[in-house]
């Protein structure tokens, strides 16, 4: 075990450069040039070289690409072109609005979605199970601007209950209103997006928990230790919904990365100050230096996650060897 | 002007997500003389997109615009109905060979930090952007100035290469205080804190920007004009157009600059008592550009029938709900050198451009599709995708020439791939965009045979449909170096007239973006293309 | 419909090959009759059946052109005339629906067979191979999970073509890896248990073990993620189109269609709900009919 996980952190400094030159080269292939951004259109092709040789983008990009490396490995990952602020703090100023709501979404997902996927499985095609199969495929198939929008005009406009968009109420803060006027400030705006998200993402986690425990129900030695006569709990909780587990630990290893600007539209409708609008502008600027900050973080992130959830594998189900 | 087509279609195309923009602005005159202005207050305005940049020379969005527009100055203004009037410049002359150019600046102007405005930081901004490392996109405009001098404190000197009119209009971009800048070089000048936290001359001062939420601005007590009233003005960020239409129900906001057509008279209803809704004409127009040398369309019938058989006037009723105009040529009914009723309106008439398509050699063949010397009658239109009412123009655009016999295929293409496989190359047969325009009618590069496409390929200008007429390109010329208005209005007619005739393009329409202020806000004057003057609003609760 | 031959398909050679033994029911004919008994899942597929047959028939029952535009009839209630009312531009929302079904049932279908027939491959082959070929697919994996997918799009538009079936095979390309972790996580814990190494006792090949012994114990998640895969790959579409890469106008799919009446929730709700509910219904379809296999596939369940 330990030789493995040695082997998968040393694996990771390839992988991470692996990643690294796949997107700089695909994002460099597309069509756009950040140049575009910065001169007139009708600039003449000499006033052009000469923007691009300033910003450094003549050179090969082979030559580009390592002195990007280069300054990465130093921590410093540049400055955006259109913007000219430091990409690292314009990352760092929207990030934790980003995990701050992300982390709220984690934690009612699984909080509903495992309990729900157990009694689901354990009372399978009942009418709980109907209904909740129902809503959770109602989730999947509406799309988020959807329901984000109809929250919006119910709770927001007709109601008047919740603040329409926003992280908080401008100018209200700990300072001006204390804290508990704060806190229900900042809570009634996270409630929508929050809502939102877990309602269209509840549907996988359920049902990968329902099915997986429907399988570990069914195993031998599930039937082994009821036949055993042990208590239903005890064969539900010690047994059962430890193997159940597993797939729900590779799927939250696999939602890492998505914590990082997989929430375009959600931010775009409930005006999120975080780094999915910042991803989606970037791209579309061509702001390179800001997309492959963003594509490098979400990448350690996603490889990190993998590799907890492969160790995590071991924990749930000792018999999981790696070689 | 130069740089709308690149950032105008970038903010369409992101417009629900990101960019885009719609400023910030206001009310209207009651008429009767004011009560007394309060000063004090707040003013919330919404916002879409996110700025990227509070240097005027650097800005290209009009999201930064709107914000740079309160916090900055130029030599001269526009006013309501888009004349350039004094701004930081008393007053000014142009010498009889139109090559010197004397501005007298105001003596009462300081910075919003304290330091006197001199002409030292009127020279700064103009040799920025002549400086060759300035990355921006003004430097056309800049061109014709040969040397920027000052006389004292309090006078600049402009000296031409050539005479060159539209130049008065390009100085109402912001002078930029020099003490600030000459402290980092240009080609790193956007890295200047004083880009993200601007300081001005104009009557509000830079507060705070929360990047996505909100930007602040305050009243600046040391204005030298009229005003300010309001104390504070916030543009609060939306990512979605729907939910900052909530929010003006709602009341979060008190003003909305672009409110879409087809949301307008439920929101008007609801709002009737609290708002006033206004139409901002804006000044730039749709188009379907079309390749002169194209073997179809080089015809002149064919680009008439083309015009007799779009029902435009269905598409500004339509799609815009009516808030657009028709348009027949070049130039917008906002700018003072519109030519009015003497262009030909070409009113929607499929029966006479099925006529001037027979009589250009178009017959109809057994399938429905015209054809000529064996040749189909097709017809390819690209356009970017993301902007739904040109979408919606399009689409009947082309069912109306189907219905004429030709077969009109519509293709929307992400935007940097037009750009760089269509666009950029000027290879296409027919593209559907808009422009947005300047002041000044000067339209030199968008159809003197000189911007078209140079020996190697290379599109020099904007005239990517190779447009070349003799008679245009010499109006065109004489229109810049004429320093007469009088007499440059009727060199513009003159050209709209011919470029009404020729038709490079299909003129579509342009848009009368639909507006909502609150009724508290006072002294908003609506000028020809938006609310003015927002130093003069006051609130009246 | 398509979806359920395809997967009877794919286990009967998985499941046939060498084991062809006398049995005294052919194994699709037991699947069948179990699959049968499920209510829902009949349900589902007879709703599949359904959607399918709309999409073969698109051209007879759409009444009406699904790109012909009536500016003067836009955003029109449903009517006799128009029996899911009209869009922004006045095009007959049951016909675009109907002709709809085509390109997103081909979009879920194909993006979501692609995902999942690389995904079992390579989670598969990791798993059970295990040390080097583990890393080295697994790293693989990793590698396409981080790919921009905007800019490969993009690339791909620039260099090849927007075409419908390039964005089917993107939407596919790029969402295997996920599967293909869940699919290794799910056999390097079967691999170890008593069934396979009594196999492997026995002398079983390797292929046999993994197609005959362990794929089959790891089918249930993998068809959960299958169903759930193509409603996603449907909504994909939608999003692509909402960045200009997806379906270009005026081709209809339940997504675009979706997309496009996004503003006029409130004024046209009608435009955003019919597509809505019949992404809805697919997707249930779809769901329940996995339950149905994945119930009459289980080796471990006995009738």
């Amino acid at each position: 075990m330990r030789s493995y996980i040695i082997r998968r952190i040393l694996q990771m400094i390839p992988l991470l450069i692996g990643i690294s030159i796949v997107n700089f080269t695909i994002m460099h292939l597309a069509p756009g040039d950040p140049v575009d951004l910065l001169v007139e259109r009708n600039a003449t092709a000499e006033e052009r070289a000469r923007i691009k040789e300033l910003y450094g983008l003549n050179d090969p990009l082979p030559v580009q690409y390592f002195r990007w490396l280069g300054h990465v490995l130093k921590g410093d990952f540049g400055k955006s072109f259109v913007d000219g602020q430091s990409v690292s703090k314009t990352i760092l100023e929207r990030l934790p609005y980003t995990l701050y709501l992300n982390f709220l979404i984690m934690v009612v997902i699984y909080l509903i979605a495992v309990p729900v996927g157990i009694i689901s499985a354990l009372k399978q095609y009942s009418k709980f199970d109907h209904i909740m199969t129902t809503l959770a495929f109602l989730g999947q198939a509406i799309p988020s601007f959807w329901i984000g929008l109809i929250l919006i005009y119910f709770f927001g406009l007709k109601l008047d209950w919740l603040p329409i968009s926003g992280v908080g109420t401008i100018g209200l803060s700990v300072k001006t209103a204390g804290f508990w006027a704060t806190f229900a400030d900042r809570a009634a705006h996270v409630v929508m997006p929050v809502a939102v998200v877990a309602f269209g993402s509840l549907t996988g986690v359920a049902r990968y928990m329902r099915s997986s425990m429907l399988e570990v129900i069914r195993q031998d030695y599930v039937r082994t230790a009821r036949a055993k006569g042990l208590p239903e709990k005890v064969v539900i909780v010690k047994h059962a919904l430890r193997n159940a587990l597993l797939p729900i630990v590779t799927l939250l290893g696999s939602e890492l990365p998505l914590l990082f600007g997989g929430m375009v539209v959600i931010e775009s409708i409930f005006s999120w100050p975080g780094i999915g609008l910042l991803s989606i502008r970037a791209i579309l600027q061509r702001d390179y230096q800001i997309v492959m900050a963003i594509n490098m973080m979400g990448a350690v992130l996603m490889v990190l996650g993998n590799f907890l959830a492969d160790l995590l594998y071991v924990v749930v189900d000792p018999r999981i060897k790696y070689s | 002007m130069r740089k709308s087509l690149a950032v105008v279609m970038v903010s369409l195309l992101a417009l629900a997500l990101v960019l885009s923009a719609c400023g910030p602005k206001p009310e209207q005159p009651n008429g009767g003389e004011p009560k007394t202005k309060t000063v004090g207050g707040q003013l919330v305005l919404g916002l879409t997109g996110n700025p990227v940049t509070f240097n005027p020379i650097l800005s290209t969005d009009t999201t930064s615009g709107a914000i740079i527009g309160r916090v900055f100055n130029g030599l001269v203004r526009v006013n309501e109905t888009m004349e350039l009037v004094p701004d930081l410049a008393e007053s000014w002359e142009f010498s009889p060979d139109g090559l010197t150019w004397t501005f007298k600046l105001r003596e009462d102007v300081v910075w919003h930090d304290g330091t006197p405005f001199t002409a030292a930081d009127v020279k700064y901004t103009y040799d920025a952007i002549k400086h060759p490392d300035y990355a921006g996109v003004r430097k056309t405009d800049f061109k014709p100035i040969k040397e920027v001098e000052t006389q004292g404190d309090y006078t600049v000197i402009l000296h031409l290469e050539e005479p060159y009119a539209p130049l008065l209009s390009k100085l109402t971009i912001g002078i930029i205080p020099k003490h600030i800048f000459e402290t980092t070089s240009i080609k790193d000048m956007k890295e200047n804190p004083a880009c993200m936290q601007p300081i001005g001359t104009g009557p509000y001062k830079f507060v705070k920007w929360e990047k996505d939420q909100y930007i602040m601005v305050e009243a600046n007590p040391d204005y030298y004009g009229e005003g300010p009233y309001i104390q504070t003005v916030i543009w609060k960020f939306y990512g979605d157009n729907q939910v900052m239409l909530a929010a003006l129900e709602k009341g979060d906001i008190d003003y909305m600059g672009a409110i879409p057509p087809d949301d307008v008279e439920r929101v008007q209803q609801a709002l009737a008592s609290t708002h006033e809704f206004k139409q901002i004409p804006q000044n730039g127009y749709t188009y379907i550009g079309l390749k002169q040398t194209d073997p179809i369309l080089k015809d002149k019938l064919v680009r008439q029938a083309l015009m007799y058989g779009t029902n435009r006037a269905q598409i500004v009723e339509e799609v815009l709900r009516g808030y657009g105009d028709v348009m027949h040529a070049n130039l917008t009914p906002s700018s003072w050198a519109y030519a009015g009723d003497v262009l030909n309106p070409y009113e929607y008439n499929p029966e006479k451009a099925k006529e001037l398509l027979d009589e250009a050699g178009w017959k109809v063949g057994a399938d429905g599709i015209r054809e000529k010397d064996g040749q189909k009658m097709n017809v390819k239109i690209l356009t970017s995708t993301g902007n739904k009412i040109l979408e919606s123009a399009l689409l009947i655009t082309q069912q109306n020439w189907k219905e004429l016999g030709i077969n009109a295929v519509v293709e929307y293409i992400e935007w940097s791939v037009l750009c760089a496989q269509y666009l950029d190359v000027a290879k296409f047969q027919a593209y559907a965009l808009g422009w947005s325009l300047g002041v000044d009618p000067d339209c030199y590069l968008y159809f003197h045979s000189s911007a078209a496409v140079d020996e190697n390929g290379q599109l020099v200008g904007f005239n990517d449909v190779e447009f070349k007429n003799a008679e245009l390109d010499e109006l065109l010329e004489r229109g810049r170096t004429e320093m007469d208005k009088e007499t440059r209005k009727q060199i513009y007619v003159e050209i709209q007239k011919i470029i009404n005739e020729e038709l490079p393009y299909v003129f579509l329409y342009r848009n009368n973006t639909p507006a909502a202020m609150h009724k508290k806000v006072k002294g908003v004057v609506w000028g020809a293309t938006g609310p003015l003057y927002p130093e003069k609003w006051w609130i009246e609760e | 419909m398509i979806q359920m031959e395809q997967k009877k398909v794919l286990l009967r050679e998985s499941f046939g090959g060498d084991a062809l033994t006398p049995e005294p029911e052919s194994y699709g004919k037991m699947v069948w009759r179990r699959f049968r008994k499920h209510k829902l899942a009949m349900a589902g597929l007879y709703i599949l059946i359904f959607m399918y047959a709309l999409a073969i028939f698109a051209p007879v029952i759409a009444t009406q052109s699904y790109e012909a535009v009536d500016p003067p009839n836009k955003l029109k209630a449903p009517s006799r005339e128009h029996l899911m009312g009209t869009d922004h531009i006045g095009r007959d929302v049951f016909s675009r629906v109907i002709w709809g079904s085509r390109i997103s049932l081909s979009v879920g279908f194909v993006a979501a067979a692609v995902a999942v027939g690389l995904g079992v491959l390579i989670g598969s082959t990791a798993a059970y191979f295990g040390g080097r070929v583990d890393d080295i697919l697994m790293r693989f994996t990793e590698i396409v999970m981080a790919f921009p997918t905007f800019f490969l799009l993009l690339t791909i538009v620039f260099i090849v073509e927007r075409s419908i079936f390039n964005i089917m095979l993107v939407i596919g390309f790029t969402s295997w890896p996920s599967l293909a972790r869940m699919v290794r996580g799910q056999i390097l814990s079967l691999r170890e248990q008593e069934f396979t190494e009594a196999a492997r006792a026995l002398g079983a090949t390797d292929a046999r073990i993994i197609f005959r012994h362990i794929l089959p114990n790891a089918m249930a998640p993998v068809i959960v993620s299958t169903t759930m895969r193509i409603g996603g790959a449907i909504l994909s579409e939608s999003s692509l189109s909402f960045l200009g890469l997806g379906v270009p106008e005026p081709y209809p799919s339940w997504g675009s269609i979706l997309n496009a009446g996004r503003t006029y929730l409130l004024q046209a709700p009608w435009i955003t709900t019919f597509p809505g509910i019949f992404i809805f219904l697919t997707v249930l379809a779809f769901n329940y009919v996995g339950d149905g296999l994945r119930d009459a596939l289980d080796p471990r369940l006995k009738d």
